[in-house]
């Protein structure tokens, strides 16, 4: 059974990831559940995704304590859903953090919530998506990078080959090699 | 602290926006209308509904938008193209709903879909189905929203499917949803009744493994063949229908006895667990998780009401303890009780006592549960997060850049100052409710669909305070119109402002009358508020563009002024179209967007712009306020507000 927790902020291409990596599962013969959050949380707000696979799946929520992984696209909300986390898990986080739109509110540091993962005694790997970005020179390719730097930490069991597969399935034409690149990209920068 | 290349980051985050749109769209597209059976679709719970009605050989599909029920008729309308059904987003859910029963009454399988509070809307019609019965398939979901997400309530609308003598379906996983939906259709079309499919949250927004079956063809030209003596609802009629109604809930009760989703597992043990719908799953994973699969009896329902009583009593007999696991209300517990106590049955029952009645259920909930009832050591959960030393911030949802309704929120609340009155601002549901946050604050209740003018009624009736209804477009259409009228009817003093942005947007921009186009792409002729309110006699109507400030501050003035001096219905049409679906439209059309920026030597930092208006493109990075060049989207409302002319272009 593999249990992981994506987690950001509306509008990252969450789904888009949470979905990409189901498609690949289902590719591979496995039950998956994917529950993921629409409506009024999507206008900027947090946003989990659950995603259970395995050879039969019941519920479409992990359970606290109980996630393989958390991938989390920004690094405040890694914080705000760290209790899924199993204590042998891991954590594959990108190095961004994103403002939220309220007035006069305090964040922390990113280096801060990176030593308190650790301190927590949390396996965690840190990803920079913005370098990807720009060596890219595309700004869409973000969660196909965390996707690579998924499997390069064994999160899903998928060859880097299996997983340029699902992206041919799934993406548009115009966009498959672009996305393609930042898989492997993401597979090699961890 | 300083974010370092943020301006990048959130060019990053509006581009992926439009992306996943594309990529969704996309996928719905390739996988819902396959038709390839024995293929293995990723299909979220709505979608797979959908499936099953295109499976099913749907003839005619109705709803309103709602979360968590939108995707269902979203769906529908993406491969409509493909198929031969005819699919419409309604004015509101009764009218939906009378739609198909019309379809189901000229021989064709009919459709409806809601969120559970759209049923309320719908429940007038809904409960005579329950004593007419129907002639083609009648399905109707109702999409019920534990916990709150995106609703008002969390109301149990299988007390509907009781209340109205409806069968009631409850599905538990995706494949579960598109095999109810084929399923429910045939006994709808055995038993003559319309059948109620009950998802909720967490079934219609999980995404799972859909096996396609085969596409059955419709039926094209359907013949009315209703029948005077059971759809006149005149005494002699009803009082006879009202018998028939429960006696075809008997007939449906013995097909329930062998519905293939309703499964039981009969274990030497004391213990028999019976849950229902989502919970099933909570249940099934944590017995397995403690290997306790073996020690416990379980009967999974899939059929809440009528209950198959033969099977529960045959269950019943073989344990001594029973713990009932279902969402929301003790619907089944309560059932199982009446029946313990007819057969004269000394049991053990639990449910509400151990399981939660408020909010969705979780696995911890129903773990906690399950290890209270079966008496075995609590979860002991490790809880990282109060160890965490400081405070992740809350990301409320806001209007976005460019929304015209932050717009009108602006203009109004300056309007109203210089005025010199204290409303009561009578609220409704959409995007617009966020108008109760800082720093407008100009929304005092948000109850139902289009209670915002039906409260300024009663209001006006009972004091000498100023209401001002603000509702919008899709709202006005549904529910609003009929509280209008009532208010010119019986003179209440009210100001109503109809916030206009073409499209139903919260729900994910579904057309509606005002759009000028249907689900199914017609270009329709667009229906305007004000000229119904012109058509039902209101002296005072006027059409503000919010971008435009000073001349909306002046107009709303004038209403105000209106409508004190004259003590009836003033009424203002805020339009301007959502700003997000303007701004796919200007990328479609390759357009190019022009933002402003803030000339910081003539900024004094003010902060009106900031405070009093609050667009999330309008940032303070190192004391300096910026304009964020790549959430700005142009509308040129802050350049009219800035005291200084400090923003420009």
């Amino acid at each position: 059974m593999y249990s992981i927790i994506f987690c950001g902020v509306g509008g990252q291409g969450i789904l888009t990831l949470g979905g990409l990596t189901g498609k690949a599962f289902i590719m591979k013969g496995y039950e998956v559940r994917l529950s993921e959050v629409h409506g009024l949380s999507q206008r900027g707000g947090s946003v989990v995704v659950h995603l259970r696979a395995g050879k039969s799946v019941f519920s479409p929520l992990i359970p606290i304590n109980t996630a393989d992984a958390i991938v989390s696209l920004e690094a405040v909300e890694t914080i705000r859903y760290i209790d899924y986390i199993s204590p042998n898990g891991l954590i594959l986080m990108n190095k961004m953090i994103i403002p939220p739109s309220v007035l006069n509110v305090s964040l922390p540091e990113i280096n801060e919530i990176i030593s308190s993962i650790k301190t927590l005694g949390l396996k965690i790997y840190v990803i920079d998506g913005l370098k990807i970005i720009e060596e890219l020179k595309e700004s869409r390719i973000l969660n196909t990078a965390m996707l690579g730097a998924m499997c390069r930490l064994k999160i899903i069991p998928h060859s880097l080959n299996e997983l340029e597969e699902v992206i041919r399935e799934y993406f548009p034409e115009k966009y498959i090699d672009i996305n393609i690149r930042a898989l492997r990209k993401g597979y090699e920068s961890l | 602290m300083k974010i370092d290349g943020r301006t990048d980051l959130l060019f990053q985050i509006k581009n992926i926006i439009i992306l996943f749109y594309l990529h969704y769209l996309l996928m719905v597209m390739y996988e819902l209308g396959l038709d390839k059976p024995g293929y293995t679709a990723f299909l979220l719970g709505n979608e797979a509904i959908a499936r099953g009605l295109i499976e099913a050989g749907i003839d005619v599909a109705a709803g309103y938008p709602g979360t968590p029920s939108s995707e269902i008729i979203d769906s529908l309308g993406k491969v409509a193209s493909k198929f031969n059904y005819y699919v419409e987003w309604s004015t509101n859910e009764k009218v939906a709903l009378e739609i198909a029963f019309g379809a189901s009454l000229c021989g064709l399988r009919g459709f409806a879909a809601m969120k559970h509070v759209g049923l309320n809307v719908a429940s007038d019609i809904f409960m005579s189905i329950g004593y007419s019965g129907v002639k083609g398939g009648l399905l109707i979901v109702s999409a019920d929203d534990p916990s709150c997400h995106s609703s008002q309530n969390e109301q149990d609308n299988r007390y509907y499917g009781m209340h109205g003598y409806i069968p009631v379906i409850e599905p538990a996983s995706p494949m579960e949803a598109k095999q109810s939906v084929l399923l429910g259709y045939d006994i709808s079309e055995k038993t003559g009744s319309a059948i109620l499919l009950r998802s909720t949250t967490r079934l219609s927004h999980v995404r799972g493994n859909v096996i396609l079956g085969e596409i059955r063809p419709n039926r094209g030209i359907g013949k009315f063949m209703g029948k005077v003596e059971e759809l006149v609802m005149v005494p002699r009629f009803s009082q006879k229908l009202h018998g028939k109604a429960l006696e075809r809930l008997e007939k449906i009760r013995e097909k329930f006895e062998k519905f293939p989703l309703n499964k039981m597992k009969i274990n030497d043990t004391v213990y028999g667990i019976i849950a229902s719908g989502v919970a099933y799953n909570y249940v099934i994973d944590f017995l397995y998780s403690k290997n306790l699969l073996d020690k416990v009896s379980i009967l999974k329902l899939s059929t809440t009401y009528p209950l198959p009583l033969k099977s529960i009593e045959k269950f019943i007999e073989n344990v001594e303890k029973i713990l009932v696991v279902e969402e929301l209300e003790p619907i089944i517990e309560n059932q199982i009780k009446v029946l313990l106590f007819e057969k004269g049955l000394k049991k053990e029952i639990h449910g509400k006592d151990l399981v939660p009645r408020v909010l969705e259920l979780t696995p911890e909930k129903v773990a906690t549960a399950l290890s209270n009832f079966l008496k075995i050591p609590l979860p002991n959960y490790i809880k990282f997060s109060e160890k965490i030393k400081y405070n992740i911030p809350q990301r409320p949802p806001t209007f976005c850049p460019g929304c015209p309704h932050r717009a009108t929120f602006y203009e109004l609340k300056i309007a109203v100052a210089k005025s010199k009155v204290k409303p009561i601002y009578s609220g409704d549901i959409g995007c617009y409710t966020l108008g109760f946050n800082p720093p407008f604050k100009a929304t005092h209740s948000v109850l139902c669909m289009g209670a915002s003018i039906g409260l300024a009624n009663g209001i006006a009736h009972s004091s000498d305070e100023l209401p001002i209804a603000l509702i919008g477009d899709s709202t006005f259409y549904h529910a609003g119109i009929p509280g209008l009228i009532n208010a010119v009817y019986n003179n209440a003093r009210m100001l109503v402002i109809v916030m206009d942005n073409g499209v139903t947007a919260m729900t994910g921009m579904q057309p509606h009358p005002g759009s000028g186009k249907t689900l199914m792409g017609k270009k329709v002729v667009k229906i305007l508020p004000e000229k119904i309110a012109e058509a039902i006699g209101i002296k005072h109507v006027s059409v503000i563009d919010p971008y435009n400030v000073k001349d909306s501050i002046e107009k709303i003035m004038d209403a105000i002024q209106y409508v004190m001096n004259n003590k009836c219905v003033g009424f203002i049409v805020s339009r301007r179209l959502c700003a997000l679906e303007a701004m796919r439209l200007v990328r479609r059309k390759g357009e190019k967007i022009y933002p402003y920026y803030i000339d910081q030597d003539i900024c004094t930092k003010c902060m009106i712009c900031v405070n009093a208006f609050s667009c999330p493109a309008i940032i303070r990075e190192n004391n300096l306020v910026k304009i964020d060049e790549n959430l700005c989207t142009g509308c040129g409302v802050c350049v009219q507000i800035c005291p200084f002319n400090a923003i420009k272009r």
